[in-house]
């Protein structure tokens, strides 16, 4: 019952500064200090846009708001272009695997060395209760030689998940480079049984890896996975997640994600926001980051070409005068630019003008950021409706969803009609997952989906 | 008395049987089982001397078919085997003894002397011939043997030498002609050789007198006979 | 006796058979407990570069840390960005001076992570000065386990929920600082800190992401490969809470016997922590299989051998029962001729007239042929033991009968025979085993103490005399010859002995009448020795006298 009063309480707050209306305050990206030339620059930098939900307040009382910091990769000019990658590719060779996963599986691995060329580095892992690193970290020249390896593959014995990343980590770790793309792409059709196994170990282990400049990407494979514990190794590592419920679609989710992989733009991406004197932070949606004092520091892994990866910080607006404007963060990022292998710094200042006009709060409003914010928020209460869900409270989750599609719904009655499309499409999943949740048919599978989805959102992965 | 005699042997046969009428038996030979079966049911004999080796039926078989008959006849075995001796005692078939080959007359002699005095014992309708006396010797015909009176010395006879020293006792101090004495111990279709006589009364002379070169009570009548002297 | 040679055979066989399988087992444990010893070497050496790999990655970053924290700046954003920089680094905690908790800075809203650190952290709070102050000394050397211990081991449990830090480490060279590792369980996972005290006395302490460590020694231990070099063992890491870690070696070898594992305790900080070493069993079931291999050509060329024997002893077996029944075949056809031969002439010397000569010759072949069938029977009883037919016979007649043959013989050769019979009884006797031995005994003084002119002829009957005794029958037959010497006396029983001087010098004889005559004696339970005397031979016949009853 608590929750749910939470829950509306929140759904009260939002509307609140939603319906606040205000004149729009657009902050653009200051040049790059050490850039050149103008033109190049635009080319070949990453795009900073920090943006306010309600860029005008209503004078004369403090309220909550959404700041965005959206990050855009820049587009590579040509293929010859892009940074070379450090791979590793570990694979369930589990008994499990046996069969038409392990022939996809192959498929795809195959598919990944023709994706790779000779200035690329891959390593091939595969994993059983033991581990074998089939494939040693080595330049792509010698494909025949890879794909040999990869066709003699067997499937047999249990799931050594945890040592399978390590190796493959030790792979990379020997080519190492901030100016590589560093991933490990790991298959798995099957909990790991063998060696540390939790989802929050593995999470540790993606947050460290994710430090040292690596990123895991997990494919679960059919629907005996842990999804859990692949999410936390992807999400902490800031790499792919992606649920393949048939071994089929093995090849086309392996070639997303070499699209991303190749398209890497930027790395170790600092995301740094500073408040200003009296804006409290509030939490920050979808990715974790580190609240001390009025710093917030986040970091995203990398930046893929021409995608767009925002931080969602809700915060808390002191009251001002009408007219006043008032400083509320400034941006800093600080990347490592691929196309030029140097580190790079932006940043961007964020303000709020009061206005004593609902009206003008209203116009005002950032409507793209209101979508953003409703479908983080949402997601946010999908996790807690599956934990509720775990728990077994299944009708609970039911109803937190179907609270959820409400205000979705509230939401986006606030919105141009013209924009009101994207959430429709949201509150239509949601509520199908409303359905889906308060089922016990196929929970298993429909859970996969929901966290994959539920990932996707999170860190506004392409596929 | 009737003796059947049943051996391969043509010599052993004819051997025995000279013998044992020289004894004062009526013998009767046979070569093989069958013929001796055949000569049992015909002759009726009152022993039997059987070979064990011999054709068409052996002697434990005959032995068989006669004990069948009669329980009480006596049978004397022949046997050149130890082992056959073995299975005739082992199977109890009912032979009262057995002679080992190669066997001595005296043996041969003996051991028919015992059986038919055992025979003869265990018949109870065989009329008791009483015994008689001959100098210091009491004859007891049914035993075939001498014994003196003190008991202490004892003599075996052969069947003629009882009859002889029948016919002697019973007449004494009258010469017995010779003649007499054949017609009477060795039959009358019986022609032996004078000297038999002589040579059976040598021996008599030898075991009954005491001075068998000065007899006492047997004594020569030449040319006629012989006499006794009480 | 008649599986005496089998026996034999079997002893022969299985004697060396046992023995050599003996040997073998004693080999194959020698070479086991050779191949132990060797196992646990390799184990301890293969294990110690596992954990040299692991010692090396705690050195390494100890010192790595011992070189950088000096120059760390402990402010709280340098802290900040320390953490959120380094992979290695889970969190990190500053104690001032006052043993209080500089780091993470007192706060009414710590981050999640935050909270769980301080949370874990609890007892370190209470007393810094656990951290090192627990002095307890520990083998650099790790602590091995023998296999065969591996029961009796048991894990210190009380490490494992307890909070309590576990040990300290090295103590660093210079006075004023020190560092070291400690390492203790909480909840299920282990804390491994990294700590550091500077001059003045603030502890820096390093939690390392132990998700990491743990994935950085499985990426720094070996994987399995197939390669030639990790066949026939493998190892496995088991952490502290007694899970698998990791596992690598041989693909086709798995944990399974207890037998060929070793285990050893990883160095502090990981003490709790074992690894596991098992190695394949292929060479020691080799050697087994080997071994085992040509005990069975072994034998089955002992057996075959044996076989080859018995068969060649049964073949001679069968031959000298052959050639024997061939002797007793002839020695029976000899008797019918010979019954004729005795038949006749006895019935001619009995019808021949009193002419010295002629009785002379006749009873010659009468004596002759009785010799003839002694022989025979002789040999027969020899071929074949005959049937013992006890029956009450009269003795002395019987005696008399067979001496009474002897007698023609013995006055051509000038020899008296004096009787003293005094059984005048029947005794249990076999009258032909009787028979026999009377021949026998004649025979030899007719051959070797005719000199002597005298042979006694000696029967008699001992009494009871002590109560649990039988009345005894005896015979002596004593000559006057020249006696037999004391080293023939211990062979004249045996078969086919005969006595070698100048008594017998050509004089025939089979060598088998005293045997067959102790045979035959025996086979009546009586006994047959020679009886010392003055002069010549003394044999006695001493048969115990059965109830007739």
């Amino acid at each position: 019952m608590k929750k749910h009063k939470i829950l509306l309480n929140l759904g009260k707050n939002l509307g609140n500064f939603l319906l606040i209306t205000g004149l729009a305050s657009f902050s653009f990206n200051s040049a790059a200090r050490e850039a050149p030339q103008m033109h190049s620059k635009k080319a070949t930098q990453i795009h900073l846009q920090a943006d306010l939900s309600a860029p005008i307040m209503l004078s004369g009382q403090k309220d909550k708001t959404f700041i965005k910091v959206s990050l855009t990769g820049f587009k590579l000019d040509s293929k010859a272009d892009r940074t070379p990658a450090n791979i590793a590719i570990v694979l369930d060779r589990s008994g499990s695997m046996n069969g038409e996963k392990m022939k996809r599986a192959k498929e795809a691995a195959l598919l990944a060395v023709d994706l790779l060329n000779k200035n690329d580095i891959l390593s091939i892992i595969g994993y059983d209760t033991r581990v074998g690193v089939l494939v040693p970290a080595t330049k792509v020249s010698d494909k025949k030689h890879i794909k040999s390896i990869i066709q003699r593959i067997r499937a047999d014995g249990s799931t050594a998940l945890f040592a399978g990343v390590s190796k493959g980590a030790g792979e990379i770790r020997k080519f190492l480079d901030k100016e590589r793309i560093n991933r490990i792409i790991l298959l798995s059709d099957g909990q790991a049984n063998q060696g540390p196994s939790s989802p929050s170990e593995l999470g540790q282990l993606g947050a460290a890896l994710s430090k040292e400049g690596m990123s895991v990407t997990t494919i679960g494979l059919g629907v005996g996975y842990n999804e859990d514990l692949m999410t936390q190794l992807a999400g902490y590592s800031d790499g792919n997640h992606a649920f393949v419920e048939n071994a089929a679609d093995l090849a086309k989710v392996f070639q997303y994600e070499f699209g991303d992989v190749l398209s890497v733009v930027a790395q170790d991406v600092m995301i740094n926001i500073t408040l200003s004197e009296g804006v409290k932070p509030i939490r920050l949606l979808g990715r974790e980051g580190d609240i001390k004092g009025n710093i917030i520091k986040t970091r995203l892994n990398q930046l893929y070409s021409e995608q767009e990866k925002y931080i969602l910080l809700e915060v808390e607006i002191p009251e001002g005068k009408a007219k006043e404007i008032k400083a509320v963060a400034s941006v800093k990022v600080d990347y490592q630019n691929m196309r030029y292998k140097k580190r790079e710094q932006l940043d961007n200042q964020l303000s709020v003008t009061y206005s004593a006009v609902a009206k003008e709060v209203k116009q005002a409003i950032n409507q793209p950021v209101v979508i953003e914010a409703t479908k983080q928020v949402v997601n946010e209460y999908r996790k807690k409706a599956v934990k509720l869900r775990d728990k077994g409270q299944r009708k609970e989750a039911g109803l937190l969803l179907s609270k959820s599609v409400n205000f979705i719904k509230e939401k986006n009655s606030t919105l141009d009609s013209k924009n009101r499309a994207e959430l429709n499409v949201y509150s239509e999943e949601i509520s199908n997952d409303a359905e889906d949740i308060v089922n016990t048919e196929n929970w298993n599978k429909k859970r996969k989906s929901l966290k994959a989805r539920e990932y996707k959102l999170e860190k506004q992965q392409k596929y | 008395m009737h003796i059947l005699i049943a051996e391969d042997d043509p010599l052993i046969r004819q051997g025995l049987t000279d013998l044992l009428t020289q004894e004062g038996y009526q013998v009767t030979g046979a070569e093989d089982g069958k013929v001796a079966l055949a000569q049992y049911q015909q002759h009726k004999p009152q022993l039997i001397i059987l070979d064990i080796m011999m054709p068409e039926l052996d002697g434990y078989s005959v032995c068989r078919a006669i004990r069948k008959n009669d329980e009480q006849i006596p049978i004397i075995f022949l046997s050149a085997k130890s082992e056959e001796i073995d299975r005739v005692i082992g199977l109890e078939m009912g032979a009262d003894d057995y002679i080992s080959k190669p066997f001595g007359i005296r043996e041969v002699v003996a051991r028919i002397r015992a059986v038919r005095r055992r025979y003869l014992a265990s018949q109870v309708s065989t009329v008791e011939v009483s015994h008689f006396k001959l100098g210091h010797w009491m004859i007891f015909p049914n035993q075939l043997r001498a014994k003196t009176n003190d008991g202490l010395n004892s003599v075996d006879l052969s069947l003629r030498e009882v009859c002889i020293l029948k016919q002697l006792s019973n007449h004494p101090e009258t010469v017995i002609h010779r003649d007499r004495l054949f017609d009477h111990c060795w039959g009358y279709d019986h022609s032996p050789n004078s000297r038999t006589l002589d040579q059976h009364i040598a021996k008599l002379r030898k075991r009954l007198e005491p001075d068998p070169k000065q007899p006492q009570w047997i004594i020569t009548v030449h040319g006629v006979g012989y006499r006794y002297e009480p | 006796m008649k599986y005496r040679l089998p026996i034999i055979l079997v002893l022969l066989i299985t004697l060396p058979l046992l023995l050599l399988a003996w040997q073998s087992y004693r080999l194959l444990n020698n070479e086991k407990a050779v191949q132990q010893a060797q196992f646990t070497q390799l184990a301890k050496l293969r294990q110690q570069q596992s954990i040299n790999i692991i010692k090396d990655y705690f050195n390494k970053h100890a010192n790595q840390w011992q070189s950088q924290i000096p120059q760390w700046s402990l402010t709280e954003s340098s802290l900040n960005q320390i953490i959120h920089q380094s992979p290695k680094i889970n969190q990190l905690f500053l104690i001032g001076t006052d043993k209080q908790r500089d780091y993470p800075i007192e706060s009414t809203q710590y981050s999640k992570s935050t909270h769980h650190f301080i949370q874990r952290m609890q007892t370190i709070w209470d007393d810094p000065e656990r951290l090192f102050s627990n002095d307890q000394q520990y083998d650099q050397e790790s602590q091995t386990i023998a296999p065969p211990n591996t029961k009796n081991f048991k894990r210190k449990t009380s490490n494992f929920l307890s909070s309590t830090p576990v040990k300290t480490v090295t103590k660093n060279a210079s006075p004023s600082t020190r560092s070291g590792w400690a390492m203790w369980h909480w909840e299920s996972s282990v804390i491994v800190i990294y700590w550091h005290q500077y001059a003045d006395d603030k502890i820096i302490g390093i939690e390392l992401n132990s998700s990491l460590l743990m994935a950085d020694i499985i990426a720094l231990l070996p994987d399995t490969d197939g390669s030639v070099e990790q066949q026939h063992y493998v190892q496995r890491l088991i952490n502290g809470n007694g899970q698998i870690a990791y596992e690598w070696g041989d693909k086709k070898l798995n944990f399974t016997q207890q037998k060929n594992l070793h285990s050893t305790l990883l160095p502090y900080p990981l003490s709790t922590w074992q690894l596991e070493y098992f190695a394949s069993p292929d060479q020691q079931q080799a050697f087994g299989l080997i071994s085992l291999l040509l005990l069975g050509i072994f034998a089955i060329l002992l057996f075959s051998m044996g076989y080859y024997l018995y068969q060649e002893y049964h073949r001679e077996v069968h031959l000298a029962a052959q050639r024997v029944s061939f002797v007793s075949q002839v020695s029976h056809e000899l008797k019918t001729p010979l019954t004729n031969i005795r038949l006749y002439a006895e019935m001619l010397e009995d019808s021949l007239d009193d002419e010295p000569k002629s009785q002379q010759y006749s009873q010659i072949i009468v004596n002759e042929s009785q010799r003839l069938t002694r022989l025979i029977n002789n040999v027969l009883s020899f071929s074949r033991k005959a049937k013992v037919h006890l029956s009450a016979i009269n003795i002395d007649e019987e005696i008399h009968q067979t001496v009474e043959y002897f007698i023609p013989g013995f006055k051509l050769r000038h020899l008296q025979v004096n009787f003293q019979l005094n059984v005048n009884q029947p005794i249990f006797a076999d009258s032909d085993g009787l028979d026999q031995i009377v021949n026998n005994l004649l025979s030899n003084v007719e051959k070797y103490a005719v000199k002597g002119k005298q042979v006694d002829i000696i029967t008699e009957i001992i009494p009871v005399l002590e109560p649990n005794s039988s009345a005894y029958f005896i015979l002596k037959i004593r000559d006057y010859g020249k006696g037999i010497t004391q080293h023939a006396q211990k062979h004249i029983f045996k078969p086919f002995y005969r006595v070698d001087d100048h008594i017998s010098e050509g004089v025939s004889g089979t060598g088998i009448g005293l045997s067959i005559a102790l045979q035959q004696a025996e086979r009546m339970g009586a006994t047959l020795s020679l009886t010392p005397v003055d002069q010549g031979a003394c044999f006695e016949f001493k048969l115990p006298i059965k109830d007739l009853n």
